[in-house]
């Protein structure tokens, strides 16, 4: 049978996992933030680790799942919060000691399980790795009312979240119901942490609060902005996750059914990479280029300081010099030659300034030099041109060009 | 083949019986094919162990040890690559080499990527850590489904079996012991250097990087090795657990290395007699590696609080 994009909202049997999965990426996408900025990105494998075993004692005794892997997920906060302060662990020794205990006791739970209850263990299993495609109407119902209270959460407590987050010991001053708020976010993140489980298992979960928050950062410094960002991208992610985990089996025709957390994921992952490599603030690629013209500039500007002095210059500066009109048959045009004075004149205001202002003498003085008249640009020339009462001649007793205001 | 001889045995019966057979089998009166699933279980707890502690011991002083966190989930990713690559040539996957490869494939590709993460990318290291392993993970999931047709390739990675572990799987694990034992005599001083005084030894002019990658090499063997008897996420109290505890007791390297071993010892043997125990009066089999690391966590808490507390040990460990 073929699905088309509106199945994916309709369709009685994709439906609940498409609602879901959304809902799911965007209060993942906020809580992930609030941890990158925090510093604490590893804090939601924890927890989820942490809830398995809450997962399954609720699932054989009360038939409470969602509850009690919340409660025993704040237990894991509880014991991580012991080891760091009482036994005075690193962060992440603590971490990895909770992960491996709390999933130990849920195995040594799962083992007697098996044996007596073996449905409650099939169903534990799913939180394991997650099905997205069997979820129901109900679960929408569970990540709709967890969506929208972490919507408000984030969006009314968002002053408390940045003190809390960016001025930790300034926050620990502050009134008792702000370190309530403070709880309450963490309810919220356990319980985010399991539901979250029941779609993508307890491994992954944390990953789909980690890659927005990587993202969203790549783009913007704006905390604010960022939460925005990363819950439009978890968005969009959840959904392509869902076309390929039903869209791939039925383009190659074959009889598959595609988990859908890890396809959500692997396609967060491959948009958290591009983002890395293409964003225009910090991205790899802007950075490379961004080098890459400062080391041209230097070049360019070497290669005419070098023709105006009358030394050779290599054949592919000559070139480049060329193309942009400063250099004809080897000898540098008007621009050119303007271009190289002033580069001499900053040189020379560099140096005069470092010996007269600062009392610096011996090579240095040039080395410097050679390095400023690159990054000085008209506003301080002028300014040093002030500071120095338009001098007219360098420490080495050298001539210093008259500024040309026509330059760049 | 005679009944198991630990039928019916309770706690202490159990201990010592299993005491008694390690040394009979240790000085050749014991057969190894007569060995039983608690002689077998108990063994391979003791080799899985030590070669945590010798390749732990440099990550917790290192405050790395969530970079076993992200190998043990990596190793997935490991063992379905090394298997496809094997199975195209018409090899079994499930040897000495493919069991190597998957170690080197899984190190290879958390180090690398991880690193270009951190150092090209700029991204902040523990979050790149959480976002690159739970990513190859997820790669993972999926060729497992995609090639193996199998989704629950990983239950049992999470959960550890200790009692599908055969005697065969003893000489696996036994050889990755002696690997951990080999590369810690071998390099004890260098790595000492390095990662005691790190910035002495920059200074120096130590080279990490070969350090940094038989470490993070060996600790992959070691999971990969782990695998199959405690599970890719119990064997993280594997690593941390011996360790601090024998940081109680100071902070001296070889001590804490001696004292590890002997916790991983006396736990191996608690907690497979404390399995036992529970078959014995409840008629329930649980979780041999799972006991095993709440044994090591209790003790660490009792430990930490009783004795140290009036030592006032603590603070400096």
């Amino acid at each position: 049978m073929g699905f088309t994009f509106i199945d994916f909202f309709v369709h009685p049997v994709l439906q609940a996992s498409t609602f879901a999965t959304l809902l799911l990426s965007i209060f993942c996408s906020l809580l992930g933030c609030v941890l990158f900025v925090r510093r604490k990105a590893l804090l939601a494998e924890t927890l989820s680790h942490a809830a398995y075993v809450g997962v399954l004692l609720g699932l054989l005794f009360l038939g409470l799942d969602f509850l009690a892997g919340t409660f025993s997920s704040l237990l894991g906060v509880a014991i991580l919060s012991f080891l760091e302060k009482r036994f005075r662990l690193s962060q992440d020794v603590a971490l990895s000691v909770t992960l491996a205990v709390s999933l130990a006791l849920g195995t040594f739970f799962a083992s007697i399980t098996q044996l007596y209850w073996p449905i409650a263990y099939k169903q534990s299993l799913i939180f394991l790795y997650g099905q997205a495609a069997t979820m129901l109407n109900v679960h929408v119902l569970y990540f709709s009312a967890i969506s929208l209270f972490a919507i408000m959460i984030v969006f009314l407590g968002y002053r408390i979240i940045c003190w809390s987050s960016f001025d930790p010991q300034f926050f620990s001053a502050q009134k008792i119901r702000f370190r309530l708020f403070e709880i309450l976010l963490f309810v919220l993140l356990s319980f985010s942490v399991v539901i979250g489980s029941r779609a993508c298992g307890i491994m992954l979960v944390s990953g789909m609060m980690i890659a927005p928050a990587i993202f969203a950062r790549s783009f913007t410094h704006h905390f604010g902005k960022m939460l925005f960002l990363a819950s439009l991208m978890g968005a969009f992610c959840a959904l392509i996750g869902n076309f390929l985990s039903v869209g791939i089996p039925q383009t190659f025709n074959v009889e598959l059914k595609l988990p859908t957390g890890p396809l959500i994921l692997i396609t967060l992952a491959l948009v958290t990479a591009l983002s890395l490599f293409f964003s225009p603030k910090e991205g790899y690629l802007v950075r490379i280029v961004r080098a890459f013209r400062f080391f041209l500039k230097i070049q360019i500007e070497n290669a005419l300081k070098d023709l105006y002095k009358k030394r050779k210059i290599r054949l592919s500066m000559s070139f480049i010099l060329g193309l942009l009109g400063m250099q004809k048959n080897g000898f540098l045009t008007k621009k050119g030659e303007q271009k190289a004075q002033n580069l001499i004149r900053l040189h020379r205001l560099w140096e005069l300034y470092l010996s007269k202002e600062l009392g610096i003498t011996g090579s240095r003085v040039h080395e410097s030099a050679e390095e400023m008249e690159h990054i000085l640009d008209a506003k301080m020339e002028n300014r040093l041109t002030e500071y120095l009462n338009n001098p007219t001649h360098d420490p080495h007793n050298k001539e210093i060009p008259q500024r040309i205001d026509s330059w760049m | 083949m005679d009944v198991n001889p630990y039928w019916n045995k309770d706690f202490f019966e159990s201990t010592i019986l299993l005491l008694k057979r390690a040394v009979l089998w240790i000085s050749g009166y014991l057969p190894t094919d007569m060995l039983v699933e608690d002689d077998v279980a108990f063994m391979a707890l003791i080799g899985v162990g030590f070669s945590c502690v010798f390749s732990g011991v440099f990550l917790v002083v290192k405050r790395m040890t969530l970079v076993v966190n992200a190998l043990s989930h990596t190793i997935l990713l490991g063992i379905v690559a090394s298997a496809l690559i094997l199975v195209s040539r018409g090899m079994s996957p499930f040897s000495t080499t493919g069991f190597i490869l998957a170690a080197f494939l899984a190190s290879f590709i958390t180090m690398a990527s991880t690193n270009v993460l951190v150092k090209i990318f700029r991204v902040q290291p523990e979050a790149a850590i959480g976002f690159m392993f739970t990513t190859l993970f997820a790669i993972g999931v999926l060729f497992s489904t995609l090639f193996f047709r199998n989704t629950h390739l990983g239950v049992e990675a999470i959960f550890g079996n200790l009692d599908a572990v055969e005697q065969n799987d003893l000489l696996q694990i036994f050889f990755v012991a002696g690997l951990n034992f080999l590369w810690m005599f071998l390099f004890f001083g260098r790595l000492r250097f390095i990662h005691c005084d790190g910035s002495f030894a920059k200074v120096m002019g130590q080279k990490t990087f070969w350090m940094d990658a038989t470490k993070f090499f060996i600790t992959a063997l070691t999971i990969v090795g782990g695998f199959q008897s405690v599970g890719v996420v119990i064997i993280m109290a594997f690593f941390t657990l011996p360790i601090l505890i024998a940081r109680l007791f100071g902070p001296f390297l070889k001590k804490i290395l001696i004292i590890g071993c002997g916790v991983t010892l006396v736990s191996a043997l608690v907690s497979v007699a404390i399995a036992r125990d529970i078959l014995t009066h409840y008629a329930t089999a649980v979780s041999t590696g799972a006991v095993s690391a709440l044994v090591l966590f209790i003790a660490y808490i009792v430990l930490g609080l009783t004795y140290f507390k009036k030592a006032g040990k603590l603070e400096h460990s």
